[in-house]
């Protein structure tokens, strides 16, 4: 087994919810915020572009594009925001490191926000974050009066606000989450525009991910040279995997991109009896089977925000289908047409199943269904929901032949246990 | 001029401005895209998602609604993903639709989609296939409405409509993904929140899950036709819907040069099915005993009662003369019927004593705009509200009188940046997004007003260039103001906060282009006519008049009291506005009715209810109006017609007034019948009968003729375009309206003097019609009634959303009864507590002339000190507490100011 890479983003003690809050915000270096006062706007976005750094949310965007597009724009009202919905079954990397070290994120956020000169910032948290958000208020209360929160002294009023939203997976979508920050129903808008020429009430935005906000500080304190040189080619810097279903030892773990499935499993301490498949960055994500183990998670593998769910040979495949349609049923916004008749039709496929005499037509329904998301759905959420399904179908095609014979040993035996 | 951009549609080129989108672009190319949840009144919102486009060189489809044209995009609007993706959302749709009847009430829509289907490449077999099960309406959420949910796309066309034409949402989602759906399924009443019902929701449903209730219950309508509303004088075309020879409602007309541009009311469209209700009157009948009962009377034959009256009435002209007789024609009736009333009262009974129901409502507004501007009718057209820049909004409540202008002042101050200053002494709904509402004490409009002028005067705002050139008399009205109106004189006498009136007064004058809109609050008073001429003297201070989207522009009451008026059912004034002292036109009209014309001048409507009580006038004859109800003091006007020899009461129910008559004429209604009416902007409207009238009713103008005829004068037209020829021929003003070009859908407004004029939209443009426009200086008088003791709140009146005059035909549509069913004295809750009244508790309303009984209802919308009550309830008859005090000028009396009393009963 490799050995484990040295930790950046985290290995620190859990702070948050601890007496020690104030040692810790006295004691924060605030090296990178120093270093940007006395660099420009264009300085840290070359820095940023230099450094390769991609979006840790799943989607993977060069993060000095985004900064510097929001530069371009003619609006001069422009906002930062901090995307810690977290909503992906099976993701808690920036739990994790909220808990561990918020005011790199804090101070990343001031950061973008002088340099894409927003008036305001707000950090987003999952409605379970309660005892972060405590920590965050605090924080920013210590440097609202120390007069911190800003890059230049002096320079215009720059604050910070913590929401927690609705425990909603849709609300994690950018456009969705501002309009939850809106106060309106979290539900994705059309794009064009993209939020960085209109997005929090119309303006441009920077929305960020909580992890890739932690990494902005890293590479503003070492430099971009030392952030590239980590992990393989285009896909730099260290990266947080969130571990859980059938490990040993289920934890955030870091690493770079160059890690394999193996290697996470094994930092993990191994898959709990024989390993059958991994969803890799969530259900939304992609299959990995044995033969994928020694695949790295580069962004190209599918990487996306670094979830990996791993499943043993006691799970049912047509179990985890279920779950995740029912999971993108009720989780997904319903207001356009083809995203609700489509989540419907595949709920009630998978409701159906044991009605069906082959397992073919399933299939093809269901890819059909994928492809109509792909193609005509109004955001992407819908469609990276179905993708999985039929890949679950045609790599164990035994699990559902058993359930379409109405003998699911594995299953029979949980409906036992519930009832 | 925004820079063009060349994109390539299906290998055509085109160009296109910037910020075009995709299905602006390729329906300009005539590419043929179909669209769901698009709404070109509205914000894409992308949702249906059947208008998605394939463009080279993009991931997937684009949704053309909301996708912007960019240089050298190539689309696609045919290709194979294209028509799949359609097909998917179109069989989803109709999966969801159900069986579809031939009485659905959503079978338009569902043809629609049916065709889209077959367009998207499926076959007719596969289309019908899909509808399965039942699609079921809910019934029970609202009074007028149903929804089928399965139906329901949740496009949010319905409630962003409703955002776009009231400033709220009616309803909102509720649960996500699978379970998403609209709230109008959760069980909330509609009529519980702000809705008011005016249905127009249904025309932007893309699917018919959202219909009238009344197309579930009776089922879908059996024909469609042109009409034109009768509900308020803004004139709205509408299609009615007839399903077994009953109208059972509405639909607007949507073509840009109609009056309501695809916008109705809750009356309009809703409230037609009074034709058909068991109480409408078949029957002439003849009074055998005393008393206000059916019972006594008898039925007896048209030609039994013709002769009747006929006999009664020239018995009376014979031995007492012409002058002994008086007509009272009608705002409902059509301008042909208010010609041949007029003439039977001056050519057959030889009496100027004729007029209609302007008189208690507009008379003064005739007077006053006479006097300032020359002419007494609305300066400019209801079109131009959207586009002024401060509407001054005095003594009206059009959101809730006249539904449609509300929604163009809405209109216009939502989306089109108008400033708004309501005056009104009611915080009526416009005074909620007003941005000065100056809330004056009732009657005291003259002192305001002179108070707004002074601001202009002393903050020198004043169009000076205009008033010097277009305008005489200022010099005295400015004297008149400066020496007397100081804004703190104002601020005692109004109660309004002087800063306000500036605010006011700086918003007016600082507009390019300021429109006065104003109601029966500014007419229905002692001073009425002053009152009037104060609005004018702002129009002519600041030159906001003789220009599009500005002047002066009262919106009139009835369907036709505009009409009523032109055609000269007034007693001093002939057709056209011609004077009943101009020799010439006397000439002319005595050559052409070959009669000598009538010289005393004649009786407005209150002196001849007084002249009956004093004998003055012995036999009345009365159309379509209701005077017991709505004239104010009840108990006069009931000693004076109980005093005429002969009372004839044409009407199409048994209401107070037939009560007291000696013959009742049943009469067919707008819907029954052809004419034209002429609405508040002067735009003459024609209109075709709908519906057989029940069989034994007649149309005013038969009856009208007939009594002519009877009475030794023959009257006989074919049709009603012969009537209006005579009419035009006589009026100048209307020479040029003619029925065959009203057939070919020409919007004429008057004054039309030749037959290629359309009518002039704008008036006094270059000149005033008497030359130059008239300043009075006017003197603030306080109102007549004022609070003592006794009597120490103000009692001011007006009509509900739900009602139209004396109730006789809104209360007879089950929908509209349902949602308003009886009055309702409005209390301001701080009064309230003062008196321990709690909502709905009974209140005894008490005047100087009678007292009545009423619930209350506590609200905000009245200030203290001052209580509202409409006078559309026969049970709640509020005249019976009103005085009789007129304006000296009109004769118009006091509604709007009587001082009560309020007891818990």
């Amino acid at each position: 087994m490799k050995p484990l890479p040295a930790s950046f983003l985290t290995g620190r003690p859990k702070i948050v919810g601890s007496p020690r809050l104030y040692d810790y915000y006295r004691s924060y270096p605030f090296s990178a915020l120093r270093k940007a006062r006395n660099m420009t706007a264009e300085g840290i976005v070359a820095e940023l572009l230099a450094s390769g750094l991609r979006g840790r949310g799943g989607a993977s965007f060069p993060v000095g594009l985004k900064w510097q597009s929001v530069m371009q724009q003619a609006e001069t009202v422009r906002y930062v925001v901090a995307n810690g919905e977290e909503g992906e079954p099976g993701t808690y990397k920036d739990r994790v490191l909220l808990e561990q070290n918020p005011l790199a994120v804090i101070e990343a956020l001031v950061i973008a926000g002088c340099t894409v000169k927003a008036e305001r910032g707000y950090i987003y948290l999952n409605q379970n974050y309660r005892a972060i958000e405590k920590a965050l208020l605090q924080l920013l209360q210590w440097l609202r009066e120390e007069g911190r929160l800003r890059c230049v002294e002096g320079a215009g009023a720059f604050d910070i606000q913590v929401r927690r939203g609705r425990q909603r997976y849709i609300s994690g979508e950018e456009t969705a989450l501002f309009r939850a920050l809106e106060g309106r129903r979290a539900e994705p808008t059309g794009r064009p525009p993209y939020p960085t020429e209109q997005g929090l009430w119309g303006k441009p935005t920077v929305i960020n991910n909580i992890e890739t906000l932690a990494s902005v500080s890293l590479i503003i304190e070492r430099g971009d040279s030392w952030f590239a040189a980590i992990g393989p080619e285009h896909n730099h810097g260290p990266k947080l995997f969130s571990l859980s279903g059938d490990v040993a030892r289920p934890d955030v773990i870091e690493a770079d991109m160059s890690a394999t499935l193996a290697d996470l499993i094994g930092w993990a301490g191994g898959t709990v009896g024989t390993f059958k498949g991994a969803f890799v960055s969530g259900p939304s994500g992609r299959l990995f089977l044995p033969r994928d183990l020694s695949l790295p998670l580069t962004i190209q593998n599918g990487c996306g925000n670094g979830t990996v769910i791993v499943f043993n040979d006691t799970r049912c495949a047509v179990d985890l289908a279920r779950q995740v349609t029912d999971f993108f049923h009720s989780e997904h916004c319903g207001q356009c047409l083809p995203g609700r008749e489509s989540m419907k039709q595949a709920k009630a496929l998978m409701d159906g199943l044991e009605n069906q005499a082959a397992l073919e037509p399933v299939l093809q329904h269901y890819q059909q269904l994928h492809a109509v998301l792909l193609n005509s759905s109004k955001c992407g959420l819908c469609s990276s929901g179905t993708g999985i399904v039929p890949a679950l179908m045609q790599a164990f095609p035994a699990d559902f032949a058993r359930h379409l014979r109405h003998d699911c040993p594995i299953c029979r035996a949980g409906a036992e246990v519930a009832a | 001029m925004k820079p063009a951009v060349t994109l390539c549609i299906d290998g055509v080129p085109l160009t296109v401005p910037a910020g075009t989108t995709l299905l602006q672009a390729a329906r300009q190319k005539g590419s043929d895209i179909p669209t769901l949840c698009f709404d070109p009144l509205l914000e894409p919102e992308g949702v249906c998602r059947l208008c998605c486009v394939a463009v080279t060189g993009m991931h997937g489809l684009v949704s053309a609604c909301s996708t912007p044209v960019s240089e050298g995009m190539e689309v696609h609007t045919e290709s194979a993903a294209v028509k799949e993706n359609q097909r998917f959302i179109l069989q989803s749709v109709l999966r969801n639709f159900g069986r579809v009847g031939h009485d659905d009430p959503a079978r338009p829509a569902y043809e629609t989609l049916c065709s889209m289907a077959r367009n998207a490449g499926m076959s007719a077999q596969e289309v019908a296939a899909l509808a399965q099960g039942e699609a079921h309406y809910l019934t029970g959420h609202d009074p007028l409405l149903a929804i089928a949910p399965d139906r329901c796309i949740q496009c949010n066309r319905c409630f962003n409509y409703c955002e776009h034409l009231h400033g709220f949402h009616p309803s909102g989602i509720v649960d996500m993904g699978g379970e998403r759906q609209l709230s109008f399924a959760m069980g909330m009443p509609l009529a519980e929140g702000q809705c008011d019902h005016c249905g127009n929701c249904i025309e932007h449903c893309p699917t018919g899950a959202l219909v009238e209730k009344w197309k579930v219950t009776r089922g879908a309508p059996d024909y469609e036709a042109p009409s034109i509303c009768t509900y308020c004088g803004t004139g709205c075309a509408i299609q009615v819907q007839v399903k077994d020879g009953v109208p059972l409602g509405a639909h607007p007309d949507f073509s840009d040069t109609s009056v309501n541009q695809g916008q109705l009311c809750v009356k309009g469209r809703f409230g037609l099915d009074f034709v058909s209700h068991p109480e409408r009157l078949t029957v002439p009948l003849l009074r055998t005993r005393p008393g206000h009962t059916r019972d006594c009377f008898r039925e007896v034959s048209w030609h039994e009662a013709l002769d009747h009256v006929a006999g009664e009435f020239s018995q009376i002209r014979a031995l007492d003369g012409g002058d002994k007789l008086a007509v009272l024609s009608s705002a409902r009736v059509s301008n042909e019927e208010n010609y041949l009333a007029q003439k039977l009262a001056r050519a057959v009974f030889h009496t100027n004593n004729v007029d209609n129901c302007a008189r208690i409502c507009h008379a003064p507004s005739v007077v006053g705009l006479t006097a300032a501007f020359g002419s007494g009718a609305a300066t400019n057209s209801l079109d131009e509200i959207d586009g002024a820049d401060c509407i001054m909004l005095i003594g009206a409540n059009p959101t809730e009188a006249h539904p449609v202008i509300g929604h163009k002042i809405k209109h216009a101050v939502l989306h089109n940046h108008a400033k708004l200053v309501v005056i009104d002494p009611r915080r009526i709904w416009l005074a909620g997004i007003a941005d000065v509402h100056l809330e004056l004490r009732a009657g005291t409009n003259i002192a305001l007003l002179n108070g707004l002028l002074r601001v202009l005067i002393e903050e020198n705002r004043l169009n000076e260039r205009f008033i010097a050139e277009r305008t005489r008399g200022f010099e005295e009205t400015r004297e008149r103001v400066m020496a007397d109106y100081d804004l703190a004189r104002v601020e005692a006498i109004t109660g309004v906060d002087a800063a306000l009136i500036r605010q006011a007064a700086r918003l007016y004058a600082a507009a390019r282009n300021g429109m006065i809109i104003y109601g029966l609050g500014i007419t229905q008073h002692t001073h009425g006519s002053s009152n009037v001429m104060a609005c004018a003297n702002l129009a002519l201070a600041t030159g906001h008049i003789g220009r599009p989207h500005s002047g002066v522009s009262p919106l009139r009451g009835q369907n036709n009291v505009q009409g009523a008026c032109d055609v000269g059912a007034l007693p001093n004034v002939l057709p056209g506005y011609q004077k009943t002292d101009d020799p010439a036109a006397l000439e002319r009209f005595s050559a052409y009715w070959k009669v000598p014309m009538p010289v005393t001048s004649g009786l407005k409507s209150c002196q001849m209810i007084h002249g009956a009580k004093n004998g003055q006038v012995k036999g009345m004859y009365i159309i379509a109006e209701d005077p017991v109800q709505t004239d104010p003091d009840t108990h006069l006007v009931e000693q004076a017609l109980s005093n005429l020899d002969c009372l004839v009461v044409q009407e199409m129910f048994f209401t107070r007034t037939a009560s007291f008559a000696d013959v009742i004429l049943p009469a067919a209604c707008a819907l029954e019948k052809e004419g034209t009416f002429t609405n508040t902007d002067r735009r003459v409207q024609h209109f075709m009968p709908v519906v057989a009238a029940p069989e034994g009713c007649r149309t005013d103008m038969d009856i009208i003729c007939e009594l002519a005829s009877r009475m030794g004068y023959p009257m006989h037209y074919d049709k009603p375009a012969q009537v209006w020829d005579e009419l035009a021929d006589l009026s100048p003003i209307l020479s040029g309206v003619r029925y065959a070009r009203l057939y070919a859908g020409e919007q004429l407004v008057w004054p039309c003097r030749t037959t290629d004029a359309t009518g002039d939209r704008v008036l006094h443009e270059n000149t005033f019609a008497h030359g130059k426009g008239v300043f009075h200086a006017l003197e603030f008088a306080a109102p007549e009634e004022s609070v003592d003791a006794a009597y120490p709140y103000l009692l001011t009146t007006g009509r509900r959303l739900e009602h139209y005059c004396n109730g006789s035909m809104t209360r007879k549509t089950e929908g509209l009864l349902g949602l308003y069913p009886h009055e309702r004295v409005e209390i301001n809750p701080q009064d309230a507590a003062g008196l321990g009244l709690q909502e709905t508790d009974l209140v005894w309303v008490g005047s100087r002339r009678g007292r009545i009984q009423v619930p209350c209802h506590l609200t905000q919308r009245c200030p203290p000190g001052t209580v509202f009550m409409s006078f559309h309830f026969a049970e709640t008859p509020v005249n019976e507490l009103t005085g009789s005090y007129y304006d000296p000028m009109s004769i118009t009396p006091e509604y709007k100011v009587t001082a009560v009393s309020l007891a818990k009963a």
